[in-house]
């Protein structure tokens, strides 16, 4: 079975090239997970959507991965990367088990959770509730008393107001 | 320079491009006090948005912020399917491409987290207070703890999504 690091380390290295060309910026955002292998995104989006089973339905991953074709998507779960695919599938990845139809279950060797926020949730509460927000409630009030596109407006009047003032 | 959102609305609408309006935009929609100048929006990657956002803004000019000037810049569908995040300077002011948003995911999730909100006339898709606390959560610089403060506070305030 083929790493799946591997590749995606090429497509940073990529980016890196590109950097060091001099062309890089922070403003330049090149590196597109799109460009991953498609079992890696399959695999990722499986991941991010598995219950706490790590079971999933094909039809939610073929849903969050909108770039890709449906029936590429299906292809891959069902038999490229499917450790019961029938035998004349080509399974080469060995990533999910197929429980029902259109259900299956992540193999654990590549199960990977992606990272909860709870415990950074609560430092960030923690530390809201100590600071001096420095929020201005009365200019708050007036701005939700408006309309949509009148906070936008009286946004960009302050802006430009600032703009002059720094240009005085 | 700030943008001049109501062309650029005007454009993404007419050209029926998927997109959301994210970050400091976003939170003044909501009735954030704060003053920014330039535009993010998270957009579809599906192929056909691709060109329709490529057909709208081709108008306005845009350039890679922050890259050499002699740096060959095109933006059509080739491009955007190449790149994700594009940071934009555009002859309506700086516009920021997101094709997903750190917090929440992709588009589709992103837009399931929004509301539409009535902005010049158009019918605007705005990320909610809940999308962008999520957002802010997961970016979690003080910038961002600051605005959560005053996403709570809005919350307090009253609600101004519908």
């Amino acid at each position: 079975m083929r790493s799946p690091r591997r590749r995606s380390e090429s497509a940073f290295t990529r980016q890196d090239a590109f950097d060091a060309q001099g062309c890089g910026h922070q403003n330049i955002h090149v590196y597109n997970r799109e460009m991953d292998p498609i079992h890696i995104q399959v695999l990722e989006a499986a991941c991010a959507l598995a219950n706490a089973d790590w079971t999933f339905r094909v039809a939610d991953v073929a849903g969050a991965l909108p770039h890709l074709n449906p029936g590429t998507v299906r292809t891959h779960v069902a038999s490229r990367c499917c450790v019961n695919a029938p035998p004349h599938h080509a399974s080469r990845y060995r990533y999910f088990r197929a429980l029902h139809r259109g259900v299956y279950r992540i193999e654990p060797a590549v199960r990977r959770r992606v990272p909860s926020d709870r415990g950074c949730r609560a430092s960030q509460d923690v530390i809201l509730a100590s600071l001096d927000s420095g929020v201005d409630r009365t200019l708050l009030a007036e701005s939700i008393a408006l309309t949509p596109t009148e906070r936008i407006e009286t946004m960009r009047q302050a802006a430009r107001s600032l703009d002059g003032m720094r240009a005085r | 320079m700030t943008p001049d959102y109501w062309s650029i609305f005007e454009a993404l609408d007419e050209s029926e491009v998927d997109f959301v309006v994210i970050g400091a935009v976003a939170m003044v929609l909501h009735g954030s006090a704060r003053v920014t100048r330039d535009l993010d929006i998270c957009y579809s990657r599906e192929r056909a948005n691709l060109g329709r956002l490529a057909t709208a803004l081709k108008p306005f000019t845009p350039t890679l912020r922050g890259a050499p000037a002699d740096l060959p810049f095109t933006l059509d569908v080739a491009t955007l399917r190449a790149g994700l995040n594009f940071t934009l300077r555009s002859s309506s002011g700086d516009v920021d491409l997101l094709g997903e948003v750190t917090g929440i995911g992709a588009f589709a999730a992103v837009r399931r987290l929004s509301v539409a909100m009535r902005v010049y006339d158009r019918d605007v898709r705005v990320l909610s207070l809940d999308g962008l606390e999520r957002a802010k959560r997961a970016a979690g610089r003080l910038k961002d703890l600051a605005d959560l403060a005053e996403i709570q506070e809005i919350r307090r305030l009253g609600k101004s999504e519908r």
